[in-house]
């Protein structure tokens, strides 16, 4: 009885029945479809290697996205230089180019103009690939911090311990990612 | 009162985890005088509710092209 509720795994129908599920799952974060079909494969290469290491508790597709996971989170560290990981960057911290002296915005015009208007906007197709340039403009870690935050759904101490970052400038960042992406978005606002 | 800057980051800190009842306050006496704050905020939210439904619900059905699955197959029979 035991036995037959373990989960196996069949490599040769790996392809049909995961490749575009896997595929669509990394293209929905990356925005990029060359990257994509190559963590895909990879993936896949690195579970083959590890398939005799699979234990059966969870079921083949679980265990096909937990690699993948960590393939696009790998990526994302490899795209970073060593330098680029260590300094926190005094960019990343200051929110002088958003604010005059006394606090008040220094671009008035936002991205949006009434509520209907945002909600609009982000149900087209353009907004996410617009989104994706933005993100890639920002410093390194703040980009991190609202990638894995917002699209790989990672907690608050998961974040900070892969970005050696302290809670408090984890919560700066993502301020300072959401203030450059309004700034952004407002000057590739889409017509 | 607090000013816009400070506002801004109110309204950030209000998307990952709860305002204490005076952030709160201040937040919403801001908003209520200043269009500015109050679109941001609306702004903040609906991106990050946006992104979040995106992903879990994965609405748009992206697949890979065929030849490269026809490639993967290849490469997965030969490495078996």
């Amino acid at each position: 009885m035991g036995n037959s509720k373990k989960n196996t795994i069949d490599s040769s129908k790996w392809v049909a029945l995961y490749a575009d599920q896997l595929y669509n799952f990394t293209y929905s974060r990356t925005r990029n479809s060359a990257l994509s079909e190559d963590l895909v494969q990879e993936t896949f290469l690195s579970a083959l290697k590890a398939k005799d290491r699979f234990q059966g508790k969870s079921t083949e597709k679980t265990w096909l996205y937990s690699i993948l996971k960590n393939k696009i989170i790998d990526h994302y560290r490899k795209s970073s230089t060593k330098n680029e990981k260590n300094i926190l960057d005094e960019e990343d911290k200051n929110t002088d180019a958003f604010f005059h002296d006394k606090g008040s915005w220094r671009n008035q015009e936002g991205f949006i103009s009434s509520k209907n208007e945002a909600s609009k906007l982000v149900e087209s197709k353009e907004f996410y690939v617009i989104l994706e340039k933005c993100l890639e403009h920002l410093p390194l870690k703040t980009r991190l911090a609202f990638r894995y935050k917002h699209i790989e759904d990672l907690n608050t101490k998961e974040i900070c311990k892969e970005l050696e970052i302290s809670t408090s400038n984890y919560w700066v960042l993502l301020h300072r990612a959401r203030l450059s992406l309004r700034d952004c978005l407002t000057k590739n606002k889409m017509r | 009162m607090i000013n816009c800057e400070k506002a801004s980051e109110l309204t950030s800190k209000k998307i990952d985890k709860k305002l204490s009842f005076i952030e709160k306050l201040s937040l919403k006496f801001h908003t209520l005088m200043c269009s500015t704050c109050a679109l941001f905020e609306d702004e903040a939210f609906v991106i990050s509710e946006s992104i979040n439904k995106e992903n879990s619900k994965n609405t748009h059905n992206h697949k890979m092209c065929n030849e490269r699955k026809e490639n993967l197959k290849k490469l997965l029979t030969e490495k078996k």
